[in-house]
């Protein structure tokens, strides 16, 4: 055995930060006093189909229309491509039911339909394996723990979180009150003192996979997921926690399924979860065609003795003392469930408005569809759902098949004044990417996505609200013919669209006639910039990779792009952290800090067999200039320290990483002290 | 007096993590693949009474990481069906990639083996495959872990 394998597997075996035996086994302990899972059968057999897809609606094209443009610059790899059809958006909206009784009866009624020897297709039936937020994960690149943007970040006192939206707080894994750091990394509340320099408070919140905390005044909510959990017996947790002095636990709530993602707008929490039935069926258990016909008729057996609880998502809500407010009651009235016109699916969309002085008075909305990634503007919130379609490789004949396997993303807008209330749907062609890809301006919303009907290729569709619906009103068509989408960001009445195969094209577009929507110039450089940031004055700031002309990337890098000429952006200056190098910010933009009042940029880099560090640019000029880097000095094993956020409390920076928090001075970058979280 | 769970676990923890950290995929958070095995083993008896419970969880936990990768790799898959484009996504020669390519299994074995020096009879038992095979997949492993060094070297 040589050295180098030995010192590889030493590394895997010591990655990520211990929780300790007894909080492991203390949660070991809650889950195994859970009921076990309800399965069938194991996981394996091949014939099942795994849909990402929900919907088998049939999408009605229609072919040639004036407010389509189509990217021809000659200096540009997009190439002329037929307009994109429109999409009728109507097939994406949703309506009421009347009663409890209506929806089980739809319900039912599509699921007799559509039912099968191995269930529902693709993951409701007995061998579907992944959940909403894995194949979230896996289309959005990370939902969890993401987010940001734009916003105008930071005062004279302390950073915020990175949002996307001014006004619009995302959860992230640290908070500040301005003095106090509160830190959520692996389950427990760490408050580190700034000008002390220490952790003055530790307090285990009986959560495994947070997804990530907002504070509200002086309660911190914290949302989690149940881990590794049967995908139909998954649970989003909130619980709060006063942190006016000393932080105290109260209330929790816990809702059947997973967290797609939390806004907070003007003091209020919009929680979005995603779940899916937890009808048990059963599966053929010979080869022969009877075995089929029986498995079948089992399986519509179910459908019909099943219950509401079988379908919708449960909430319980327990108070401090343990008295149990709500004990697995339906989460939404049934007068409060919509269903898109065409079937979409058998999950439930639930928008949970929390009152966090009461969480068993929460109201909530539901949706009968998926949900990948949500968005939200200051007034409203939308959810989004990828469907590829593919559903028809197990659904009975009787039910009619897509027109298109090109994927769509259906669109949901809910307004935020006053009780959330359904406010119309719209569709795009192609996938959305993550929330950067929506972003809602004067009373329009612009959605980048990409499509793979035929050839790879992105657009930016914009739509407005026109009698209870999305409705399109001009796309830009053709963007990176062959290449994905890696970046968006939508600043004011221009989009910004990163795609990338060899070198990266970022694409300019002209937002500002929503019916005629164009491209304006494109900027073709090695290496792609995954998150984009507006540091002002006509000019973006990319995180990314750099690489070479032909594709190979070579590290982590920003990028200061000038777009003060919409039609000729140029980068004005690169700025490459090294070989082995990759950004934080690629997955996670919470990770990425712009601090406006010094032009500085905070930006986690991993560099592999080295550890982490926050590289710290400064702006001036047109030109970026390294100022230094923050590294876990006095971390015992500093190989093993990644920073993932960076927040500035006063004169002090502060380093975040799983395994403590690095305090240094905000203007030298010295040392303070180590914090450490063990 | 008999150990309790809660002793035999916090004896038990430190290795059962380090082998969750070795044969879990990197995206899957180790201490979650040690808490789901014990979880899943406390709803059949108490820790103390299972046989050999170092071998059991540790099986319970590699086959929690093989689950989860299949499950990952599948819905790799269905994306890959989706995405025509052929575009390049340079990876890193990264450590942690070479090992990943290897497998639960054959990270487990080689880890068990190498760096903890069990026997391959030992090591057969807490895999939950035969020593035969323990052997074979350990020596496979050897070699392709060697070839992808010298690929990052060069």
């Amino acid at each position: 055995m040589d050295d180098e394998t030995q010192r590889r597997l030493e590394q895997r075996a010591t990655r990520g930060a211990e929780r300790g035996a007894a909080q492991v086994l203390e949660a070991a302990r809650a889950r195994a006093d859970r009921p076990a899972p309800r399965r069938t059968g194991a996981i394996g057999a091949g014939a099942i189909a795994l849909a990402l897809a929900t919907l088998a609606g049939v999408i009605t094209l229609t072919r040639g229309d004036d407010t389509t443009s189509v990217a021809t610059p000659a200096t540009t790899t997009t190439v002329p491509v037929d307009p994109v059809p429109v999409i009728a958006q109507s097939e994406a909206s949703l309506v009421l039911f009347d009663d409890c009784a209506s929806v089980l009866a739809e319900l039912k009624a599509d699921a007799l339909d559509r039912v099968g020897p191995y269930g529902l297709p693709g993951r409701y039936g007995p061998f579907g394996f992944f959940s909403t937020q894995e194949a979230g994960a896996f289309l959005a690149q990370s939902r969890f723990n993401q987010s940001g943007g734009p916003a105008a970040i930071g005062s004279d006192v302390a950073s915020e979180t990175n949002n996307q939206e001014a006004g619009v707080d995302e959860p992230d894994l640290v908070e500040t009150d301005g003095r106090r750091l509160f830190d959520v990394h692996g389950g427990v509340l760490r408050v580190v003192d700034a000008a002390r320099a220490r952790v003055v408070a530790t307090l285990p919140l009986g959560l495994v996979n947070v997804h990530g905390a907002v504070l509200v005044d002086d309660v911190l909510v914290v949302f989690a997921n149940e881990p590794l959990s049967d995908y139909r017996a998954g649970e989003a947790k909130v619980v709060l926690v006063d942190v006016t002095g000393a932080p105290m636990i109260g209330e929790r709530m816990t809702v059947d399924g997973s967290i797609v993602d939390v806004r907070a707008v003007a003091g209020r929490v919009h929680l979005v979860t995603a779940s899916v039935p937890t009808i048990a069926f059963t599966y053929p258990t010979g080869g022969d065609e009877g075995a089929e016909e029986a498995a079948t008729e089992a399986n519509k057996e179910r459908i019909r003795s099943s219950s509401l609880a079988d379908w919708l998502p449960s909430v319980t809500v327990t108070a401090p003392g343990g008295t149990v407010r709500r004990d697995h009651e339906q989460l939404t009235d049934c007068r409060a469930i919509r269903r898109p016109k065409a079937f979409a699916g058998f999950d439930q969309t639930s928008l949970v408005t929390l009152d966090l002085d009461d969480l068993a008075a929460s109201d909530s909305t539901s949706v009968q569809a998926a949900s990948l990634l949500v968005y939200g503007s200051a007034e409203n919130l939308y959810t989004a759902t990828t469907s590829v379609d593919d559903l028809e490789l197990d659904t009975p004949r009787a039910v009619e098949r897509p027109v298109s396997a090109s994927p769509h993303t259906d669109i949901h807008r809910f307004s935020l004044e006053g009780a959330p209330t359904y406010a119309g749907s719209g569709r795009v062609v192609g996938y959305v990417r993550d929330q950067f890809g929506l972003s809602e301006h004067d009373g329009h919303l612009r959605a980048a996505s990409t499509s793979y009907d035929g050839s790879t290729r992105s657009l930016v569709t914009v739509l407005r609200v026109a009698d209870g619906e999305l409705v399109q009103t001009g796309v830009v068509d053709g963007l990176g013919l062959n290449e994905d989408i890696q970046g968006v960001r939508f600043v004011g009445d221009v989009g910004y669209v990163v795609t990338f195969r060899r070198t990266d094209p970022l694409h300019v577009i002209d937002l500002s006639d929503p019916m005629a929507p164009r491209l304006a110039g494109v900027l073709q450089v090695p290496g792609y910039s995954a998150y984009l940031h507006p540091v002002g004055d006509g000019l973006l700031l990319g995180v990314g990779h750099d690489g070479t002309e032909d594709g190979r990337l070579t590290g982590a890098a920003v990028s200061l792009i000038d777009v003060h000429d919409p039609i000729a952006p140029v980068r004005a200056d690169l700025e490459a952290f090294g070989p082995l190098t990759s950004p934080v910010t690629e997955p996670d933009h919470h990770a990425f800090l712009w601090w406006p009042a010094t032009a500085t940029a905070y930006v986690p880099v991993g560099t592999l067999g080295i550890g982490g560090s926050v590289q710290v640019v400064r702006l001036a000029e047109g030109t970026i200039t390294r100022v230094g880097a923050v590294s876990p000095t006095g971390a015992p094993d500093p190989v093993d320290v990644v920073f993932d956020r960076v927040v500035i409390i006063g004169d002090r920076l502060l380093s975040v990483s799983r395994s403590g928090v690095q305090v240094s001075d905000l203007g030298t970058l010295a040392p303070i002290a180590w914090v450490s979280f063990r | 007096m008999p150990e309790s769970d809660a002793d035999l676990f916090a004896r038990l923890y430190p290795s059962l993590r380090r082998f969750a950290a070795v044969a879990g995929p990197t995206d899957v958070d180790p201490d979650d693949l040690v808490q789901e095995a014990v979880a899943r083993a406390l709803r059949i008896r108490p820790l103390t009474e299972l046989d050999e419970p170092l071998a059991y969880l540790r099986r319970a936990i590699l086959n929690l990481a093989r689950n989860r990768r299949r499950g990952l790799a599948r819905s790799r898959r269905t994306l890959e069906r989706v995405d025509h484009s052929d575009r390049v996504t340079e990876h890193y020669g990264s450590d942690l990639a070479d090992l990943e390519r290897l497998g639960s299994v054959a990270r487990a074995v080689l880890y068990l083996v190498e760096v903890e020096g069990w026997s391959f009879a030992a090591t057969a038992r807490q895999v939950g495959v035969s020593e035969d095979s323990a052997r074979t997949t350990a020596s496979r492993a050897r070699r392709r872990l060697r070839i992808e060094i010298e690929k990052d070297g060069q």
